[in-house]
């Protein structure tokens, strides 16, 4: 039945100018068409005004509008249409951006803050727009003391002039460093290998594989309380608390990947 | 082509402020319809997106008072 609208048809040809039903019928000829009688008579429809605003060919967006009996839509009505025709465009557009950027800022909020790789969007000098959990936590650890919201002097200081390499700076065994996209700043942590003993490296291989102390204990043939001994060990040199952490900081990856 | 009243030029350019001020995710909203049924008056107003290729609706949005519920998929 579209391809019988008048309107439609024309809109749905890429026409992006304000039409009205009346350009192309009279009332007197609507009245007495077939789509008049399948269609307008059964709305009440009788005046129609209605723009296509201008998207991919598959897409097509129309704002509409409709008055029952009663006087035409003016040309009044048709010039304003028009005039708003741009506006509307570039509303949808941003309101689109907001959407798609919602969305990436949301899957950036749920990765742990134990990964290594974090992002710092800049808002007005040295405010933080937005950082992810990961980046918090570099900034916190890697630019005590840090203040909230705000970037560190050491990253402003940077930025002013002109952060043309990566920033970067290191913590023990830890290496930061900080590169500038746009107003986005990627902070990327690495770690040197941690030196960790034979004996270290064993038990820890049991960990990741989800043996318990006493069941790593029987299977080096060692006693439960020097397992737990050099499992401290490898919490201090890994700088972590918890087995799951140790097993995620080896690996690289976040401790929710790693339980 | 008729030529925009100051009025109306100052009504148009107050919804783009209102409408741009709004942060919101979603342009076409029944409220927003329900501000520009303001500027252009009429007893139905609604805004749709079709998937021209499957010749299936995307979205279906009009004003509360113009319909009992709005559908949207």
């Amino acid at each position: 039945m579209a391809d019988e609208h008048p309107v439609c048809t024309r809109l749905h040809s890429g026409k992006h100018r304000a039409l009205k039903l009346s350009d192309f019928v009279s009332l007197r000829e609507l009245r007495s068409s077939r789509i008049y009688d399948l269609w307008f008579s059964r709305i009440g429809v009788e005046r129609m005004l209605a723009v296509g605003i201008p998207s991919a060919m598959w897409h097509k967006r129309h704002l509409v509008f409709e008055r029952g009996k009663g006087g035409d839509f003016t040309e009044r009505d048709r010039a304003l249409l028009n005039q708003l025709l741009p506006h509307l465009e570039h509303l949808w557009q941003a309101a689109r951006t907001r959407r798609l950027l919602r969305a990436s800022l949301a899957e950036l909020d749920d990765i742990d803050e134990h990964y290594a790789r974090g992002v710092v969007v800049r808002g007005t000098a040295d405010d933080i727009e937005f950082a992810s959990p990961p980046a918090v936590r570099l900034l916190r650890e890697f630019f005590p003391p840090t203040t909230g919201g705000r970037l560190p002097r050491e990253l402003v200081d940077w930025l002013d002039a002109g952060s043309a390499n990566s920033l970067t700076r290191r913590r023990g065994d830890r290496l930061l460093t900080v590169a500038q996209v746009s107003d986005t700043l990627v902070l990327e942590e690495q770690k040197e290998d941690a030196k960790l003993t034979a004996r270290e490296s064993d038990i820890l291989f049991w960990v990741a594989r989800g043996k318990t102390n006493a069941e790593i204990a029987q299977l080096l043939w060692l006693a439960p309380s020097t397992v737990r001994k050099h499992l401290e060990n490898v919490y201090a040199k890994l700088g972590v608390s918890t087995r799951t952490a140790a097993v995620a900081r080896l690996f690289g990856i976040s401790d929710a990947e790693a339980s | 082509m008729a030529v925009l009243s100051r009025g109306d030029a100052e009504r148009l350019l107050s919804f783009v402020a209102e409408a741009e001020s709004s942060g919101a995710d979603q342009l076409f909203t029944p409220e927003l319809l329900v501000q520009v049924g303001r500027l252009i008056e009429a007893d139905w107003v609604w805004y749709a997106e079709v998937d021209h290729l499957r010749r299936r609706p995307l979205v279906a949005v009009c004003r509360h008072d113009d319909e009992d519920e709005d559908e949207e998929d």
